[in-house]
């Protein structure tokens, strides 16, 4: 009876290293299938044709105003007067804003990561068949290599022995 | 001249792995490209791997700056007093800046076009290329590099972050240029004044010359280095998928609807 591993990781150099601790312990049935995996990433500049309620300048474009007015008044007693600190105000104000919303939202991004991704992560499925009193070796390889989910199956019918190709 | 071509050789390849750093070709704006070559001829063209042409527009651009005594009438020019910023221009070499400053501008946008055409080329008829390199100078392979530990190190000591990236020859440039920068500029002196709240003092320490380039370089190696961490990672992930597809997927492996123990 054998045994058939399915596993996922993320591309390292761990996965070779699995695979190739296993082909050392003359485990050479290895089938890995690399995926596509979809991006999450969340539109930051909205589009004429489309937005997601994430917006990077509210705060910013407030904060420009509020920066510009402190400034074109300061800028009447400073060298520069007060064009040159008012425009100066109004960048400051504005990136200042921009950035606290950029960062508002890759902590919100990063918790949504963490709630669907961070889980479901694998980019390579590997699959490994091995007889059983190999199982525990595979098993350990496996998880050694931090492997994200291993899951170990009972083969119904005995493992017809594929022809040994030399890899 | 390598007339001779070996009938397995490629027309185009998508990355190169050699001592000195991975050379990749991805998708750039040319846009951007071009605004670094403004911030400083010689970035865009570093950011494209031509490393030869950069150094060459960057040394050159370092040079008659220096000689015109350029970053100090722009520093004149910002504050208002055009008659200090022209009595300091030295106008023997001042014309000699213009037309090399528009060329790297545009060279490195229209570089960055063809590049990206390039890249499509080569990401379509998918080459092998070598992916581990080593020499009696060093040893470079393909590997995963976290972004945001590139720009923390960018941000220490510029150079550190290209270092870690194993971009060799940029990180040796800005190295270099940092360590001449901080010294002539006196900058240390000038941060320490600073941080005991002595600013006129400060600013009587620092000199504005020498002191103008580090903005653009200091931005550049974080931008480089982070740009290029990512594209690192991508370029290792498609070549192990690449790997894995052609040597682990054997004709005649089965699969089992085996019960899960």
């Amino acid at each position: 009876m054998g045994i058939q591993f399915f596993s996922t990781f993320q591309h390292s150099h761990y996965v070779e290293l699995a695979i190739s601790k296993l082909k050392e312990n003359e485990v050479v049935h290895i089938y890995a299938v690399p995926l596509d995996n979809r991006s999450m990433d969340m539109k930051l500049v909205d589009t004429m044709h489309g937005t997601d309620g994430t917006s990077l300048v509210d705060i910013g474009l407030i904060l420009a105003m509020m920066g510009g007015t402190i400034g074109v008044s300061r800028g009447f007693v400073l060298n520069w007067g007060p064009v040159y600190w008012g425009l100066i105000g109004a960048a400051v104000g504005f990136a200042v804003g921009f950035v606290y919303d950029l960062i508002k939202n890759l902590v919100k991004r990063k918790k949504m990561r963490m709630r669907t991704v961070k889980t479901t992560a694998g980019e390579v499925i590997l699959i490994v068949q091995c007889r059983a009193e190999q199982a525990p070796f595979v098993e350990q390889t496996l998880w050694g290599n931090r492997a994200l989910g291993v899951a170990k199956t009972q083969m119904q019918t005995a493992p017809s022995e594929p022809v040994t190709t030399d890899l | 001249m390598n007339n001779f071509r070996n009938k397995y050789r490629n027309r185009y390849y998508h990355a190169y792995v050699t001592t000195f750093g991975t050379i990749q070709l991805h998708q750039r704006n040319p846009l951007v490209v071009a605004l670094w070559s403004v911030a400083f001829p010689g970035f865009g063209h570093i950011l494209l791997h031509k490393f030869i042409s950069g150094f060459a527009l960057f040394f050159w651009e370092f040079y008659i700056n220096q000689k015109t005594q350029l970053n100090t009438a722009i520093m004149y020019s910002f504050n208002g007093d055009i008659a200090q910023a022209k009595a300091v221009l030295n106008e023997k070499y001042i014309y000699l800046y213009i037309p090399v400053y528009l060329f790297a501008i545009w060279d490195s946008y229209r570089t960055a076009v063809d590049l990206n055409k390039v890249h499509l080329l080569a990401k379509r008829e998918n080459a092998k290329y070598p992916n581990f390199s080593v020499s009696p100078f060093e040893i470079n392979y393909l590997d995963k590099k976290k972004p945001w530990i590139a720009l923390v190190w960018a941000m220490t000591i510029p150079s550190l972050g290209q270092l870690y990236i194993h971009r060799i020859l940029a990180a040796v440039l800005t190295l270099a240029m940092t360590v001449m920068i901080v010294i002539h500029s006196n900058m240390i002196e000038g941060m320490h004044y600073f941080l005991l709240g002595n600013f006129p003092k400060s600013r009587e320490v620092m000199g504005v010359q020498w002191f103008l380039y580090f903005p653009s370089i200091y931005f550049f190696t974080m931008y480089d280095s982070y740009t290029n961490a990512v594209e690192l990672t991508k370029l290792f992930d498609w070549e192990q998928a690449d790997y894995l597809k052609e040597n682990y997927q054997p004709q005649n492996f089965v699969l089992h609807k085996g019960e899960k123990i």
